[in-house]
């Protein structure tokens, strides 16, 4: 009865990794069909295996693929809204949705994996202590945009932002010397 | 990078001395009941994952991981080979239990320090 269980979560964790879209999730869970996998072993009768599974599948190859992905295709925006009043919040959110849309639809383009992060912090705040791709300050009299030059990325971003917007759109650069992390190499 | 969580710190802190006993528990056991020394000794190299999640640095020397691990695996050959020249096929029964402990423990310092390199490498150099 509990083995038939585990079979068929088994199956439906499987098949929820290969259709998620997200790769972040994908791979919890692939962690947790791993997971599973070993007390399937377990049960079996292979408690060898079932360590060697528990160790490696669910554990170090997790790891490894989290920090793969989180140095390749992810594209971290931080955004942040200066306005302290309350109404304008609501107006505001109606552009951040339009932001957001032309936000996805640029990362799907490119196949990258877009990571939204709200964040009241100023630029130098976050200049040393996260690494970031673009940094979005948002406000009623526009949109301030931050990024490195050397990222080729951001300048398309920046161009799709503009055609795809009706608000003013002001483009900077931070020079990478500027920034703690990377200085740090 | 470089703001380390508070938790994850006190709480890593607090798991490694268990990490490191559960690995040499699992690797000497291993003879007589479920384990080994691979699987102790990926336990064990979860030890300096767990560093490097605590620290962000490189506080390991990635050389002299890979001059033990080709030390132990030359000891891993002599060690065999001595052995069968020594006993042949009338290995006395009391030994055999000495030598599996001893194997495994081999073993487990080596695929500790493989995936240690693995990690490391894979985690410091290829990243960028």
């Amino acid at each position: 009865m509990i083995q038939d269980f585990f079979y068929i979560t088994l199956i439906i964790f499987a098949i929820i990794a290969i259709q998620s879209g997200v790769l972040r999730n994908a791979i919890i869970y692939l962690s947790v069909f791993s997971l599973l996998c070993s007390v399937v072993y377990l049960f079996l009768g292979a408690p060898d295996v079932a360590i060697a599974e528990a160790v490696i599948g669910c554990t170090l190859s997790t790891i490894l693929y989290l920090v793969a992905l989180k140095q390749y295709h992810i594209f971290t925006v931080y955004y942040h809204c200066i306005t302290e009043d309350v109404n304008e919040i609501v107006l505001l959110k109606n552009e951040k949705e339009q932001m957001k849309y032309a936000l996805t639809k640029f990362a799907s383009s490119k196949e990258l994996q877009l990571d939204i992060i709200n964040t009241t912090s100023s630029l130098n705040v976050l200049n040393e202590s996260v690494s970031y791709d673009v940094v979005i300050f948002h406000s009623k009299q526009g949109i301030w945009l931050h990024g490195f030059k050397h990222s080729y990325q951001y300048i398309e971003l920046a161009n799709t932002l503009k055609a795809k917007l009706d608000m003013p759109i002001h483009v900077y650069y931070t020079n990478e010397r500027d920034v703690g992390f990377v200085a740090e190499e | 990078m470089r703001n380390h969580s508070l938790l994850l710190r006190i709480t890593m802190g607090a798991i490694y001395p268990f990490i490191i006993v559960f690995g040499i528990y699992i690797t000497v056991n291993g003879s007589t009941s479920p384990g080994g020394g691979f699987q102790g000794g990926a336990i064990i190299s979860a030890v300096f994952i767990v560093q490097y999640f605590i620290t962000y640095e490189k506080t390991v020397s990635l050389h002299i991981f890979n001059h033990i691990e080709k030390i132990l695996y030359l000891a891993i050959v002599i060690f065999t080979v001595l052995f069968i020249f020594q006993f042949g096929e009338i290995t006395p029964h009391f030994i055999k239990p000495y030598y599996m402990v001893i194997m495994n423990i081999l073993i487990g310092i080596k695929v500790c320090c493989g995936l240690s390199v693995i990690f490391y490498r894979f985690v410091l150099f290829e990243s960028r």
